[in-house]
């Protein structure tokens, strides 16, 4: 539906495109978390602030809204709990992440987290469900070159299984990050269900600067019969779900000029933004080059 | 001057056939005695046409505060836009109805939306008054005689939607113009044809427009690139086809048949983009009435109407295809009777209708899948209405009072969850009454004071596909879970003549419930119900309408200023918090002047100015998995810079020997080549060193500096 109305935007038969001078409201940043708990893995949390949303980053004000001077405590529903140590990470953005060192995730349990910042604490909470049964991840040749990645689902028997999907390819030479579309809602049937997993960038859909890249002007959504794809997939709860669902649809609209968000984005945060997830990992799944 | 213009009226009337709202004046004061109900004299039309035109404008005289008129001379004096006079660019100049139109195919009528305004064609309904994407009107200007436009409170006759309804009159025939016009535009051209028997008693008028855009490709192929040619590679044609014929079976008895049929077609390939895609929209109208006018105190009037609405797309996008068809038809009886007695007109009525849309009929085919989701509603409904004008014997006051009861029944068959019922079981019934009462006051001459309150509803639905209004847009029924819309409106006006001069203000307040916003983002929305992808809520409207104008004379002008606000609450959007609807647009300025200079050449000039509308843009910024996500603290909360334009025009009259008449006209849409947005968007960039990232913002606007020339002649 989406794309009709890109098409339709063609019809603008003498359009000109001119920059928009838009007045930047006032906004108070708010405390963003960015943080997961996967099964059998430890718990990650990137902190930072949010910033107006006309902001022309550099160096200096981008790294302003770092956040590596608070304490984050994680504390499992069985009774174990650690305060999050801060690692310095040059392949993640932003480059500080808190990190358990001694709790790990464990499918069936709640892990609630504290974050304590200039007086302020913010807190969530999370489960990480049982982890989801895979079958086969195949490509489906979509060119003599290129197809699209698929994964089966066993569903559950009696009730929705939600999934959260990441991936990397080694032709980019990235890190995992999610899918194009990431999350899943595998309702309870009989058969097995079939998942795409779309190509995207490991950067942001809008920064313009793709040329360097392996995939620049390929098929969208679609990898090379000769990239080695790895994947990971893992059942979240339902408030993680609607978190990610509702974050991942804003962020697919933002590029259609035609579309509006009414709904606004949704948080399980409580006194920031952002998102907490547990995850029960399925076993890594890699797709090798033919 | 009012006694003459009283005259006209009461001839006007009997030529067409004394609708209620063209005889507001027909029984005030002295002049009641004069009417006549014979269907003839029509070579009376040619007296006194100069009064005429002064009187028809004067919302003074007008029963209802909030009415509006406009005749073939308005339409026609406003500039052109690609050789094409419209009806509903000229409707955009009134006060309280936003002046704003580039791409646009609404129109918003103090702070009502797009859905919320009645079109009506000679009795015909047309759901989707636009071509070209909201760039022209459907209505022929050739062959449009006069545009009533209510805002808001409306006799009981002419209920049916919150915002206005707009009732747009075919020319009638007559000895003074009979023939073929001709317009030649730069994209499209209209011919009209006029024609009356000798013995009068049969008369034809019929008007066809088409589009010729690909000429317009193949013209400018010398000069640009063949790929760069836009008109050339992609194939827009839109037609219209409408009029009427009219046969006096008596002296007594008239029967009509008037019809529109037109259509929007746009075939767009883009092989780098792998897009290969069709779309069009269109309306088709027809109605078939007997006037009868048994004595001259009583007409009797007796319809049956078709319309329906229709818009599709069909489209190959990288490898997936996709067929999206939507349509929705409606057939009426209508019934109605007009009864003068004393200083009353009472005027009462029956309608009967039968609807029936299929908002969504879906294929697409996705990957190895197929999905295909569609929807069908049927509805059954019946109003009933009453009606009385009193005008006092002093002149000194008028009252109309009136109600409309309606029933809608949505019946099977209907599937919602569970739940299914079968052919014709009624499944939802709602009654809704919607009385409106009038008051004018005519203290001395040359003021009146007018208030009217009035409760609106509209049982059709109108879900915008997108932030801006598409054809497209889908129409639907009330159904069980799209509850019939609502308003409550209250306006006061005061009027003033004095010379040539004509001074109103209105102000105004409005408050409607069951409001919908079509949910885009919805949850595995393929097999949602359609009736589950609305918001629901409420709004408020309110403003004041001021208008200064100068309309006999040389030298004409009007000058009108709109201070409105338009308000909305969504209890899921935004907490329920209320944020300002889309199109509040709290400044509306509009300025438009006409000279004659001699009887060759005369112009014109209109120039707009307008708060900026809204939209929802993020407030904030924030990180996620090195992703940019975005994070909102309103909805609508970023307004666009003003909107304003300067357009002129020059016409030449030509003293041809063959022709009737023979006009050239140049027009300059955007004269100071504003840039007025349509769309914003904005873009992430990356910069040169780390962490460099700079966020802008763009907007797409529609019409730079347009010239145009077109030629209109009679013969």
């Amino acid at each position: 539906m989406k794309r009709l109305f890109v098409f339709l935007t063609v019809l603008c038969l003498v359009s000109c495109t001119t920059t928009l001078e838009l007045e930047q409201g006032v906004y108070e940043p708010k405390v963003v978390v960015d943080g997961y708990i996967e099964s059998g893995n430890y718990a990650s949390i990137f902190l930072t602030w949010s910033s107006p949303f006309l902001t022309n980053y550099d160096s200096a004000s981008i790294r302003g809204t770092f956040i590596n001077n608070a304490t984050i405590t994680l504390t499992c529903s069985n009774g174990d709990s650690e305060v999050l140590t801060l690692f310095r990470r040059d392949e993640f953005f932003p480059p500080f992440v808190y990190k358990s060192v001694r709790v790990k995730g464990l499918v069936g349990y709640t892990y609630e987290i504290a974050v304590r910042i200039k007086g302020k604490i913010i807190t969530a909470s999370t489960t990480i469900p049982t982890a989801p049964e895979l079958d086969t991840l195949c490509m489906e040749a979509m060119t003599d070159s290129s197809g699209l990645l698929s994964v089966t689902v066993h569903p559950s028997a009696t009730k929705d299984v939600y999934l959260f999907a990441q991936l990397k390819s080694m032709l980019e030479g990235e890190n995992y990050h999610p899918a194009k579309i990431p999350v899943f809602r595998i309702p309870p049937l009989d058969e097995i269900q079939k998942i795409y997993l779309y190509r995207t960038r490991a950067t942001n859909l809008y920064l313009i600067d793709d040329t360097e890249e392996y995939y620049h002007g390929w098929e969208s959504y679609q990898y090379a019969f000769i990239d080695t794809v790895f994947v990971k997939i893992g059942a979240i709860d339902s408030v993680s779900y609607q978190v990610l669902k509702s974050l991942y649809v804003d962020q697919s609209m933002q590029t259609n000029p035609f579309a509006f968000n009414t709904a606004g984005i949704l948080t399980n945060i409580k006194g920031g933004i952002g998102r907490w997830t547990g995850i029960g990992m399925a076993p890594y799944q890699v797709y090798l080059k033919k | 001057m009012r006694h003459l213009s009283l005259l006209f009226i009461f001839i006007i009337s009997c030529l067409t056939l004394c609708q209620a709202e063209e005889t507001d004046d027909l029984f005030s004061a002295n002049h009641a005695e004069k009417e006549d109900s014979l269907f003839q004299d029509t070579k009376e039309i040619n007296l006194h046409e100069v009064q005429v035109n002064e009187s028809r404008h004067q919302p003074i005289n007008a029963t209802f505060t909030g009415k509006d008129m406009l005749t073939e001379k308005d339409i026609q004096n406003i500039p052109t836009l690609m050789g094409e006079a419209d009806v509903m660019r000229a409707i955009r100049q009134l006060p309280g109805v936003q002046s704003v139109s580039e791409g646009n195919s609404g129109i918003y009528v103090r702070g009502g939306s797009a859905g919320q305004n009645l079109f009506i064609l000679d009795d015909m309904e047309l759901l989707n008054p636009s071509h070209l994407m909201g760039l022209f009107s459907v209505f022929n200007p050739l062959i449009t005689s006069r545009v009533d436009v209510y805002k808001g409170n409306v006799p009981a006759n002419l209920q049916g939607r919150l915002s206005s309804t707009i009732d747009v009159q075919t020319k009638e025939p007559q000895e003074a113009n009979p023939g073929f016009e001709i317009n030649v535009g730069n994209i499209s051209s209209t011919i009209a044809f006029l024609k009356k028997s000798r013995d009068g008693r049969f008369d034809i008028t019929m008007g066809y427009r088409r589009s010729y855009l690909g000429v317009t490709g193949w013209c400018v192929s010398p000069f640009i690139p063949e790929k760069s040619n836009y008109f050339l590679n992609n194939d827009y044609q839109f037609y219209d086809f409408n009029g009427k014929i009219q046969a006096r079976l008596s002296n007594k008895t008239k029967l009509m048949l008037a019809w529109y049929d037109g259509k929007d077609d746009f075939n767009f390939s883009n092989t780098d983009m792998q897009y290969v895609a069709a779309t069009n929209w269109g309306n088709r109208s027809a109605i078939l009435q007997l006037t009868m006018l048994p004595d001259p105190s009583n007409s009797i009037n007796t319809a049956i109407t078709y319309n329906s609405t229709y818009s599709g797309f069909n489209g190959d996008i990288l490898s997936n295809n996709l067929v999206y068809n939507s349509f929705f038809e409606q057939i009426q009886w209508k019934n109605k009777w007009e009864h003068r007695w004393g200083n009353h007109l009472t005027h009462t009525g029956v309608i009967l209708s039968g609807q029936h849309s299929i908002p969504v009929n879906l294929a697409l085919s996705y990957l190895t899948d197929t999905l295909t989701s569609y929807h069908v509603f049927r509805n059954i409904l019946g109003s009933v209405y009453a009606g009385d004008y009193y005008y006092a014997p002093s002149g000194k006051l008028t009252i109309y009072a009136g109600i409309r009861v309606t029933t809608d029944a949505a019946i099977g068959p209907y599937t919602y969850g569970d739940k299914n019922y079968t052919e014709n079981q009624i499944v939802k019934t709602w009654f809704t009454f919607s009385p409106v009462v009038s008051l004018s006051l005519f203290p001395k001459q040359g003021h009146s004071v007018k208030m009217a309150a009035s409760i609106n509803d509209q049982q059709l639905h109108l879900a915008a596909l997108s932030s801006i209004p598409l054809p497209n847009d889908i129409w639907v029924s009330s159904t069980p879970r799209l509850r019939p819309e609502t308003s409550d409106q209250l306006t006061i006006g005061y009027y003033r003549t004095q010379g040539y001069a004509e001074f109103s203000v209105e102000a105004y307040g409005k408050y409607m419930k069951n409001q919908l916003i079509f949910n885009v983002i919805t949850d595995e929305n393929i097999d949602q119900s359609f009736e589950d992808q609305f918001f629901h809520g409420k709004g408020v409207a309110f403003g004041v309408d001021v208008s200064i104008s100068k309309k006999t004379g040389f030298f004409t002008g009007m000058l009108t200023y709109s201070y409105s606000r338009s308000l909305r609450s969504f209890p899921l959007i935004m907490d329920g918090g209320w944020f300002n609807d889309k199109n509040d647009r709290p400044h509306d300025f509009n300025l438009s002047l006409a000279y004659t200079l001699n009887k060759t050449w005369d112009f014109s000039a209109g120039w707009v100015f307008a708060s900026g509308n809204n939209m929802t843009l993020p407030s904030g910024r924030w990180w996620m998995m090195g992703q940019i996500m975005n994070d909102y603290d309103d909805f609508n909360g970023f307004r666009f810079p003003p909107y304003h334009r300067l357009d002129i025009s020059a016409s030449w009259h030509l003293k041809p020997r063959r022709l009737k008449e023979s006009v050239i006209n140049f027009s300059i849409i955007n004269v100071y080549n504003r840039a007025n947005p349509y769309y914003a968007y904005f873009k992430v960039y990356m910069g040169e060193n780390q962490y460099n990232l700079d966020i802008r913002s763009y907007q797409v606007s529609l019409f730079p500096i347009l010239p145009s020339v077109s030629w209109r002649f009679k013969f």
